[in-house]
């Protein structure tokens, strides 16, 4: 067997693979083709969140910080460290102990959206309870 | 890197009736497979078992440890052991210093997220990293193609193709300067990088789109793997020395497990190595299966060349 068919099979395979068409545009809101994550994180449902935290921990724990401020601003105006402030003495809350209580929900509830958890949350917080241990 | 045997190069097994062409191919090919996916399978179990906190600091002892088994085989004087060796440290140190490096890297320390497609989980942040480690990739590729002592048939056939023979002059080595501990390591790590790097190319959105806009790719890419595997098994099937088959066996074996990839991405099958609890009875059959094909592939007669330099 010479060499030169499977030469002209490879040329051909890569032409199909570089004519092959970018992404049509899509209705819904989604991150760019290949780039990591997901547009909104509040509409994803839990067992989403859960299979993704497990993939990617800390970046799934910054993103749904990030987005949960969001909410906490609409709610009071103020950011979740002023939140915190007002709650008295050692209470416990950190970045780890705040997306705990996400990581926690959402093992517990796979089928709510991630949204339910900022409401648990922030009901928490609202009500000035300490971290859990 | 192996290259075409040659009749004197041949083992001195003529009174054995399974150590010859086409057995010793096939039997490579097999084992080496079925390393590939014991491979994954032993990843996962120690995630599973140790936690990813755990596991990257175990990894760095297991890298290590695995150097200080690739020293031996340097040391060898047997080019099988040194091939044996170069193999299964090189799995060691893909699996360990390579791919959960990336993952503590992606997973911890960047806080890199898994890329979705929907509510799909489709490359893990690792794999993001290695991705972009294709350019590396390649300008090692263009050292191997352009070193006079690189003995790859791929390797030596594009040497010729580019008329590179005159410029870079005969080879200053000859076989029994060879440290084949390094050469099957260095292989090993070579070879899956670049089989991954073509895997993670094929899965990217960016290049091939989502879902049936991806298909053309994969189908191309399946095309390609099988028949580039199919040639270069055709050719492992005539090999008779042993330890010459287990270095060409790997790049056959993880070309063709290119194909097992993505078929796997279609859902035609289920990727047991990837669910080691779940699959564990199944797993330790095939554990046990490699463990004696690879002690009957160590263990078969030799030539002199093979045992002692």
């Amino acid at each position: 067997m010479t060499i030169r068919p499977m030469f002209v099979a490879a040329i051909l395979a890569g032409s199909m693979i570089v004519a092959s068409d970018p992404l049509p545009a899509d209705t819904e809101v989604r991150v760019r083709p290949g780039m990591m994550g997901v547009a909104d994180i509040g509409i994803q449902n839990c067992a989403t969140f859960t299979d993704m935290h497990y993939h990617g921990p800390a970046g799934m724990e910054h993103q749904v910080l990030t987005w949960v401020q969001g909410y906490v601003f609409a709610k009071t105006g103020a950011n979740i460290d002023a939140l915190l402030a007002a709650i008295p003495g050692d209470n416990g809350w950190n970045f780890d102990t705040l997306t705990g209580v996400f990581v926690d929900y959402c093992k517990a509830n796979p089928d709510v959206p991630v949204s339910e958890a900022a409401v648990a949350l922030w009901a928490t917080l609202n009500e000035g309870n300490k971290a859990p241990d | 890197m192996s290259t075409t045997p040659t009749a004197a190069d041949q083992p001195n097994n003529a009174g054995s009736k399974l150590w010859r062409a086409p057995f010793v191919g096939i039997a490579t090919l097999v084992a080496m497979l079925l390393s590939i996916g014991l491979a994954h399978a032993v990843m996962r179990a120690i995630e599973e078992a140790l936690g990813h906190d755990l596991t990257y600091v175990a990894q760095l002892f297991l890298g290590a440890g695995a150097i200080v088994w690739l020293w031996y085989g340097v040391k060898s004087k047997s080019e099988n052991y040194a091939t044996w060796t170069g193999f299964f440290t090189g799995a060691i140190i893909w699996m360990t210093w390579v791919e959960l490096f990336f993952m503590y890297y992606g997973r911890k320390n960047f806080g890199m997220m898994p890329r979705m497609d929907g509510s799909q989980v489709t490359s893990e942040p690792e794999y993001l990293i290695m991705t972009a480690t294709t350019g590396i990739l390649m300008f090692m590729l263009a050292f191997y193609i352009f070193d006079k002592d690189t003995r790859c048939n791929m390797f030596v056939w594009i040497q010729k193709a580019l008329k590179l023979n005159e410029g870079l002059g005969q080879s200053t080595k000859k076989a029994s300067d060879r440290n084949y501990a390094i050469i099957t390591f260095m292989e090993y790590i070579y070879v899956t990088w670049f089989c991954y790097a073509w895997n993670l190319l094929v899965f990217d959105p960016t290049f091939v789109g989502y879902g049936e806009d991806a298909f053309p790719a994969e189908l191309a890419s399946v095309f390609v793997s099988i028949i580039w595997g199919g040639y270069c098994f055709s050719r492992l099937m005539k090999y008779r020395r042993t330890s010459t088959a287990v270095r060409y066996g790997i790049p056959v074996a993880n070309i063709l497990w290119i194909s097992v990839e993505i078929v796997s991405g279609w859902g035609i099958m289920t990727e047991i190595w990837l669910h080691p609890a779940e699959y564990w009875p199944e797993l330790l059959v095939l554990t046990a299966a490699f463990a004696v094909l690879s002690a009957l592939i160590y263990f078969a007669p030799k030539k002199q060349s093979e045992i002692s330099r």
